[in-house]
């Protein structure tokens, strides 16, 4: 019987279980529960702002410039009349899409490094170790040099935040997963799989990439940490989210020049930042173990009664 | 000492490549620089003239050995744009960036290895969750928000105790000392503490690895408590994974301080990396890049060497010495 | 030095999800001035966890209970500096695996002198000479002063730790499995140098170890943990001879079969018929 039958059939109940049961684990944590409330609270503020935001993004008139924190506008207003707050909300959607992509491409090219580290078939081929000797001299090019010089041809844009961490944390996936992967790529579930003419695809998604998945989780989560950080950055720098569309860097960068109209604005959008990204850095972690039936007895327990 | 030839000569190679990479690279790039210089209004011809003065029409082999035959002299070549030379203007740059770099990395090492070490040998638990909890959150800061935190506080002209410069940095350079270093305290404060942080988990990380070997245990058992014992045997143990971790820090650092150089008014290395990208002024960014490439690389190359001499079983592996 | 553990406790606290858990339940034993005992067990009997109990080396998320008296000294709640103290000056500690104990970045010379650097005020040169001295004892020739532990063999890193842990005429050695780690033939020789350089200083054994036919040769009295408890005590001939728990009976055989010379641990010999069938066969036949 082959092994897609068997998950196709009695798998789907069981995946929705240990998904489950995961969750509730991460709930038990600390940083787990902290980092699920928080993500939680801004994706409800990135959906809801989608359709709405207490103040119009663009105000057609600019009578309320620089005016200070009140009722209707609970943090004050920029040099044009925006409302900082609507600007701060909307920007959490913007947040979402960086991270999203961000996670997506290195996740993808993270993926595409770590099979050509471990060579087509075979455990570690002279293409594999000169790929390795790239990554290795690769990883040295500073973020910022490759989102400068991405800017070039592509102007301040969100693919060139997306191109830089991408490039900075597939590198990194690719070396800090290796000897995982490798592992993995020469065990004898592989031999024997290849010997059964099992393809190369599946192999690699069936063996190689659960091997890598918890390291990968980490990993990904903080790039995730990152991306947040680096839109802040790039965009205060002009290379980052063009002028005009909300994100939580523009509202810092703004609130830098506000600094001697009114100082306190600034202290929002950097602590919404940086909960957000304790957030995804602990998720990371707290993934990490729950995801894993040997640390996780809940899940273990779960995985062994269902196969029954 | 063969160890370090053989690892010098890897160094140059990799830098023989890497100037490869970034010449080839920067030839891909879109945007013409003689129709920059001519600016809008230029006709064709005048582009051709700029572009036949600058050896652009040349094939690409030439061009590499020109420019690599001048950096090999000393001459990184002339900007195009203001007409200084790039190795004067690269100095003048570095005279900010690299102090910037070296206080950072000092105030992120003075906070990060004491209190990696507190985070382990402390007794109370409380201490130890405080420790990791602070260090989780200042590793989350963004640099922008972090140096407007202390403008706010400490910046002259807008802060509560405003003692400290918060824009620019003395036209007169390091020739007016106190004033230079004021000019650095803040922004390397802001980078400092949240790289500090990092130190922190790191070296945290690595003496929890090697709290419970056999090694600690014997350094108790001739009569250390065991804070003593993770204080003198642990952070020696570890000692070759933190000077790793802190050389290629350093490195990164020499671009990763932008945004606080913009936020401060500092006029950075990577900031004249930005402009020349913007005015596709070539030349001067392929000396620049090669320059911080190279950096990077001796920074490896210094890591390797500590490395190699702070662990006497790596020193053996490769002279082969032995006594058994 | 005499040691006493009276209900010796040892708990994992307890974490998240994960209930706290005993190690070490209720172990009582006594080390006398100039005794040699053993400690036997099979693995994950929790007799590393005693050893360690006794000296304060525990890791810090590990909570100990009950009484341990060390020359009189209550060392359980005593604090760390009370016990660094007596350690290395007083009572000292072999390992398993010398080649993960030792600092890979001291010298021979530096680790055996550690001990002394730390409780005494002593001029390097009389630091010099009871290093040499050490080494002398434990048979190093001079010349290794200088070497690093990846440059000696096992067995030659096992000399250092001991010659360390003699270094400061201690009162009592606690062995925790020191020739687990050795090859059969370096086993003996080390058993032995131990054995002799404990009686030339007078001082007290603690030797640990799941291995029966090592304990017939090196103590006198012995006890046989099991789970985290004592299940058996006595005379070590005489639990070789008689074992009575289950546990002793499984260890005494496996000394039986293993043992190289095809004697029984009393001398008897199991030759004949084959050194497994023999030793069978002798067993049962004594019982």
């Amino acid at each position: 019987m082959r092994e897609g039958d068997r998950k196709r059939g009695g798998g789907a109940p069981r995946r929705k279980g240990r998904v489950l049961v995961v969750l509730r684990s991460m709930w038990h944590r600390a940083d787990g529960a902290y980092a699920l409330v928080v993500i939680a609270l801004w994706l409800l503020v990135s959906l809801v702002s989608a359709v709405w935001t207490p103040h119009p993004l663009i105000e057609s008139d600019g009578r309320n410039a620089w005016a200070r924190p009140s009722a209707s506008y609970p943090l004050g207003t920029d040099g044009a009349g925006h409302d900082l707050l609507s600007w701060l909300m909307r920007g959490s959607l913007t947040e979402l899409e960086v991270v999203a992509l961000v996670v997506l491409c290195t996740a993808a090219c993270g993926l595409l490094g770590v099979w050509a580290s471990i060579g087509y078939k075979s455990g570690a081929g002279r293409g594999s170790r000169t790929w390795m000797v790239c990554v290795d001299t690769l990883i040295a090019v500073p973020t910022v040099i490759v989102a400068m010089v991405v800017s070039v041809p592509l102007g301040a844009s969100i693919a060139v935040i997306v191109v830089a961490c991408a490039f900075a944390y597939s590198l990194s996936i690719v070396r800090v997963t290796r000897p995982v992967a490798q592992l993995a790529a020469t065990s004898q579930y592989v031999e024997a799989a290849r010997s059964y003419g099992v393809g190369e695809a599946r192999i690699f998604f069936t063996h190689i990439v659960p091997a890598v998945a918890p390291t990968m989780a980490v990993q990904l989560s903080l790039s995730a940490g990152t991306a947040i950080l680096a839109e802040s950055g790039l965009t205060y720098l002009g290379i980052g989210i063009p002028a005009g569309v909300p994100s939580w860097g523009r509202s810092l960068s703004d609130c830098a020049k506000l600094i001697t109209v009114y100082p306190l604005t600034v202290i929002w959008p950097g602590v919404i930042i940086t909960a957000v990204v304790v957030a995804l850095n602990l998720l990371g972690d707290a993934l990490r173990d729950c995801a894993d039936p040997v640390v996780n007895a809940d899940l273990r327990r779960t995985m062994e009664g269902g196969s029954r | 000492m063969r160890f370090v030839l053989k690892r010098i000569v890897a160094f140059a190679v990799a830098l023989f490549v890497q100037s490869i990479v970034i010449f080839a690279c920067l030839r891909i790039l879109p945007g013409d620089l003689a129709m920059v210089i001519g600016g809008t209004t230029s006709t064709p011809d005048q582009v051709a003239r700029i572009r036949g003065q600058l050896g652009l029409n040349d094939p690409y082999p030439l061009q590499y050995l020109r420019w690599l035959g001048g950096v090999l002299h000393g001459d990184l070549g002339t900007s195009q744009l203001t007409g200084v030379s790039v190795a004067s203007e690269i100095g003048d740059r570095l005279q900010i960036t690299l102090p910037l770099a070296l206080l950072s990395l000092a105030v992120a090492l003075a906070i990060g290895l004491p209190l990696g070490v507190h985070a382990v040998t402390s007794r109370s638990a409380r201490v130890r969750r405080t420790l990791q909890v602070a260090a989780i959150v200042a590793g989350a800061i963004p640099a922008l928000w972090g140096g407007l935190l202390l403008v706010m506080m400490f910046g002259r002209g807008v802060g509560l105790i405003g003692v400290l410069p918060a824009q620019g940095f003395p036209a007169r350079g390091w020739h007016a000392f106190g004033r230079a270093l004021a000019s650095l305290a803040l922004p390397a404060l802001s980078v400092g503490v949240i790289t500090g942080a990092e130190f922190m988990r790191y070296t945290r990380s690595a003496l929890v690895d090697v709290a419970n070997s056999d090694c600690i245990a014997q350094a108790m058992m001739c009569g250390m408590t065991r804070a003593q014992a993770i204080r003198r045997v642990g952070l020696r143990m570890v000692a070759p994974q933190i000077v790793s971790v802190a050389g290629l820090t350093f490195a990164g650092m020499m671009t990763g301080v932008i945004v606080v150089e913009n936020l401060f008014a500092l006029p950075g290395l990577a900031t004249l990396v930005m402009t020349d990208l913007r005015n596709r002024d070539l030349l001067a960014v392929q000396s620049e890049l090669l320059l911080l490439t190279t950096f990077f690389l001796v920074m490896g190359l210094v890591v390797d060497v500590l490395h190699h001499a702070l662990d006497p079983r790596l020193k053996d592996a490769s002279e082969g010495g032995g006594y058994a | 030095m005499s040691c006493e553990v009276t209900g010796l406790t040892v708990d994992v606290a307890a974490r998240r999800h994960v209930p706290a858990r005993r190690i070490v339940d209720g172990v009582s034993l006594r080390v006398g001035d100039g005794e040699r005992v053993g400690l036997v067990g099979p693995s994950g009997s929790g007799k590393s966890m005693v050893a360690r109990s006794v000296v304060g080396i525990l890791p810090p998320h590990l909570a100990v209970g009950g009484s341990v008296k060390l020359g009189g000294t209550e060392m359980v709640g005593a604090g760390d500096e009370v016990a660094a103290d007596l350690r290395g000056r007083y009572v000292s500690m072999v390992f398993q695996n010398p080649g993960s104990a030792l600092n890979p970045v001291r010298t021979v010379g530096q680790a055996i002198s550690l001990p002394l650097v730390m409780h005494y005020d002593l001029e390097p040169g009389d630091v010099h000479d009871r290093v040499l001295r050490a080494m002398r004892s434990v048979e190093l020739p001079e010349r290794l002063t200088g070497a690093y532990p990846h440059q000696l063999s096992g067995g030659q890193r096992q000399r250092v730790a001991i010659a360390a842990a003699l270094v400061t005429s201690p009162r009592l050695i606690i062995a925790d499995e020191p020739t687990t780690a050795l090859d059969a033939i370096v086993q003996r020789e080390i058993v032995d140098l131990l054995v002799s350089l404990v009686d030339d200083l007078g001082a007290s054994l603690l030797f640990i170890t799941h291995d029966f036919s090592v304990l017939a040769h090196a103590t006198t009295r012995c006890y046989v943990m099991d789970a985290g408890r004592v299940v058996e005590e006595g005379a070590t001939q005489g639990i070789l001879r008689r074992p009575r728990s289950s546990v002793a009976r499984l260890l005494v055989r496996a000394a039986n079969e293993l043992s190289l010379h095809g004697e029984g641990p009393d001398g008897a010999d199991m030759t004949g018929a084959g050194g497994t069938a023999g030793g069978a066969t002798g067993g049962r036949g004594e019982r």
